[in-house]
């Protein structure tokens, strides 16, 4: 009678413990680091996921409109293309101007002859463009990043980029008054790597030659953006990505 | 007995605890496992919009670089002979669409494909249709043959026609010739040596001129010129804005007849012969000391608006060394004879689709040799049996030899040789969005 209160309140004996337990703790063990390793697996992959597509569409976004550079809805009836008010490099310089971190360009978006001077520039760990009200001519020169009201294009919150570089590495230029060798070819010499100046007034470039006042010259323009950044809650999630785009609009000038 | 009794009987009763011990572990281990499992998903998930994204990414750029082939395609189109209308129909054409194999692996399936418009310069820029198969054409009306600029539109496609890109830029054409001529025969140097040429200009009353004397045996040596009957009325020249009449003007005015029936004591009928061995005509020209002065490079920019390297690197549709045995005709030939004599053997062109053709250094013609166009030759002509020119012939040197050549000008050929024209994209006109 006394038998089955007794029994019921006894507990287990040390070695059955220690077995349940080592045996749970295996299980639990086991499942919980496979669930550890997933999850940090799975949270790099996210983060790089996020990175790349943050990264190739501000890429992206950059190369496509970097790349109108110079039209002018005017240029058929003008028929002076050294005359195009959007790739001038005198007065209120609106041809491409690639700076430290910055790079600043205009196009006839609006077939109104206005000129809007657009720009990316990196402040803060963030893609920035100018404001679209900022954008008119009495903002000043071309080539300045600093002026004017700026608004960010990527979440710093989400995404640091930290390097920003425009290069015109692979620009050339092509003086068609003077040819060289045979049968003769124009001219021609084309901007080093890592250059930030424009191929026809690159003296450094490899065949340079000086042109005669008036010689008129092709740029046929390249840049190339670099873009590195880093996820901002892992700094060790970094990536780098680089594009070259070739703008069609070729740039003709009258040598000085 | 009673302790291992007991000990035998306890697993029995010890049951229920070691049971549910089990099930707490279960239960943890089930919930991590459902939680990984979901985590998993869900990354997979993102897995596969992040390849949706890329994939959207390539087709985009697919598009846009199939839309720039177009543009490249239709300058290499306007380059062929032919130029804005290929066929031949007297309508400008339009390209249909190329598919193209673009990673190069040959298996013939479709990468991407592109459209081309040649429409009007001012011509709104039409969005592209969903596929390449829908509708598409300029929106202000078609493009005349005569307009020497167009504006190019091209429309890329992606491989399934889910992402698609508009790239403009008009087209201009440089022409073969800025100055061109309107008397048969140019020399700088002394024209006529030897044989029994005959320079015939039924349009106006200058037949020959030359830098130097028409020099021969008796002074003028055996060459003679004709030019229209004074009493008869000039006939009517192509109209130059229009090269789709000229069709009819080439049948209504049909070329002279060939050398054969040249001679100054029975001209052909509406011809008086002004030059001879004895009398230097009105329309002879010689020894002008305005052409003699010109500089070699003066005397090539006159006639082609440039200098002769630069006119070489940018205009020839087609370079030669050496001899040149006739051509189907719209083309700018350079012939480089700089090692020696070019001979030029055959027929060049044709009345409507004349040559410019342009030798540097001497030249060599043949009996059987005609050019119909415009010919210019750096260095002296060297002329041998009864060849025959249509239009302009330019000389910087000599002519020589002792062949019969005659030399006809024709305002038409002349025409068609101005025509010529290297295309090439109008910088500051590309735009790729549209109106």
């Amino acid at each position: 009678m006394f038998m089955n209160p007794l029994h019921r309140q006894r507990g287990v004996t040390l070695v059955e413990l220690m077995v349940g337990l080592t045996v749970g703790l295996i299980v639990i063990g086991v499942v919980g680091s496979l669930f550890l390793t997933t999850m940090g697996g799975s949270n790099d992959s996210l983060r790089s996921m996020k990175l790349n597509q943050e990264l190739r569409t501000a890429l992206d976004y950059m190369a496509a409109d970097i790349r109108r550079a110079g039209y002018w809805s005017a240029a058929a009836a003008a028929n002076n293309p050294a005359a195009n008010p959007y790739m001038a490099r005198t007065g209120t310089a609106t041809d491409v101007f690639v700076g430290n971190g910055c790079i600043r360009y205009s196009y006839d978006r609006d077939d109104d002859g206005t000129i809007p001077r657009f720009g990316f520039r990196l402040q803060g760990g963030a893609l920035q463009v100018p404001q679209s009200t900022a954008l008119g001519a009495a903002n000043g020169t071309n080539d300045n990043c600093n002026e004017g009201t700026w608004e960010a294009l990527t979440d710093p919150n989400t995404v640091v980029i930290d390097e920003l570089t425009f290069s015109t590495e692979g620009s050339q230029c092509r003086n068609l008054n003077q040819t060289t060798g045979t049968p003769p070819a124009p001219v021609t010499w084309e901007a080093p790597d890592g250059s930030t100046t424009p191929a026809c007034a690159d003296t450094t470039a490899t065949g340079y030659a000086a042109p005669t006042a008036g010689d008129q010259l092709v740029e046929t323009r390249q840049i190339t953006i670099r873009l590195v950044g880093h996820h901002a809650r892992d700094a060790n999630t970094t990536l780098a990505i680089e594009e070259s785009i070739r703008l069609p609009n070729n740039r003709v000038l009258s040598a000085p | 007995m009673t302790g291992v009794a007991r000990m035998n009987a306890m697993p029995k009763h010890a049951s229920p605890p070691r049971r549910q011990q089990g099930v707490a572990s279960l239960l943890v281990a089930l919930v991590l496992l459902v939680a990984t499992t979901l985590m998993v998903l869900f990354t997979a998930r993102s897995a596969f919009m992040e390849q949706r994204i890329s994939g959207n990414e390539i087709r985009a750029k697919q598009a846009m670089q199939a839309a720039q082939a177009g543009l490249d395609y239709a300058l290499a189109y306007l380059g062929e002979p032919g130029g804005l209308d290929q066929n031949g129909n007297g309508t400008v054409d339009t390209v249909n669409a190329i598919d193209f194999d673009s990673d190069g692996d040959g298996d013939g399936t479709k990468e991407a494909s592109f459209r081309v418009l040649f429409c009007n310069t001012d011509a709104d820029i039409p969005p592209c249709p969903a596929t390449p198969a829908d509708a598409f054409a300029c929106d202000s009306g078609a493009l005349s043959l005569t307009q020497k600029a167009a504006r190019v539109v091209s429309c890329g496609w992606s491989d399934d026609n889910s992402a698609r890109h508009v790239v403009t830029s008009l087209i201009l054409g440089v022409s073969a010739l800025s100055n061109p001529p309107t008397n048969p025969l140019i020399a700088k140097g002394t024209a006529f040596v030897g044989g029994s040429a005959s320079v015939v200009n039924q349009f106006n009353n200058l037949t020959v001129w030359s830098g130097n004397s028409l020099a021969g045996a008796s002074g003028l040596g055996a060459g003679q010129t004709f030019i229209r009957d004074p009493d008869l009325p000039p006939p009517p020249l192509p109209d130059l804005d229009d090269p789709s009449t000229w069709d009819e003007y080439a049948a209504a005015n049909p070329l002279p007849p060939t050398n054969t029936n040249w001679q100054c004591n029975n001209p052909e009928a509406g011809y008086v012969c002004t030059t001879n061995s004895n009398v230097l005509g009105p329309d002879v020209i010689e020894s002008d000391s305005t052409l003699a002065h010109l500089t070699d490079a003066q005397f090539f920019e006159a006639f082609f608006g440039m200098s002769e390297d630069i006119y070489r690197a940018t205009l020839p549709t087609r370079e030669v060394t050496g001899s040149l045995s006739g051509s189907a005709g719209n083309e700018v030939i350079w012939v480089d004879a700089s090692s020696g004599t070019a001979t030029l053997s055959g027929t060049f062109g044709s009345r409507l689709n004349p040559v410019v053709l342009i030798v540097d250094g001497n030249a060599a013609m043949q009996a059987n040799t005609t050019i119909y166009g415009v010919l210019f030759v750096t260095g002296d002509l060297n002329v041998a049996g009864t060849p025959n020119t249509y239009g302009v012939t330019v000389v910087r040197g000599s002519i020589t030899g002792s062949g019969s050549m005659t030399i006809f000008y024709d305002p038409l050929s002349v025409a068609g040789a101005g025509q010529l024209s290297v295309p090439g994209l109008a910088p500051g006109t590309w735009r790729d969005w549209p109106d």
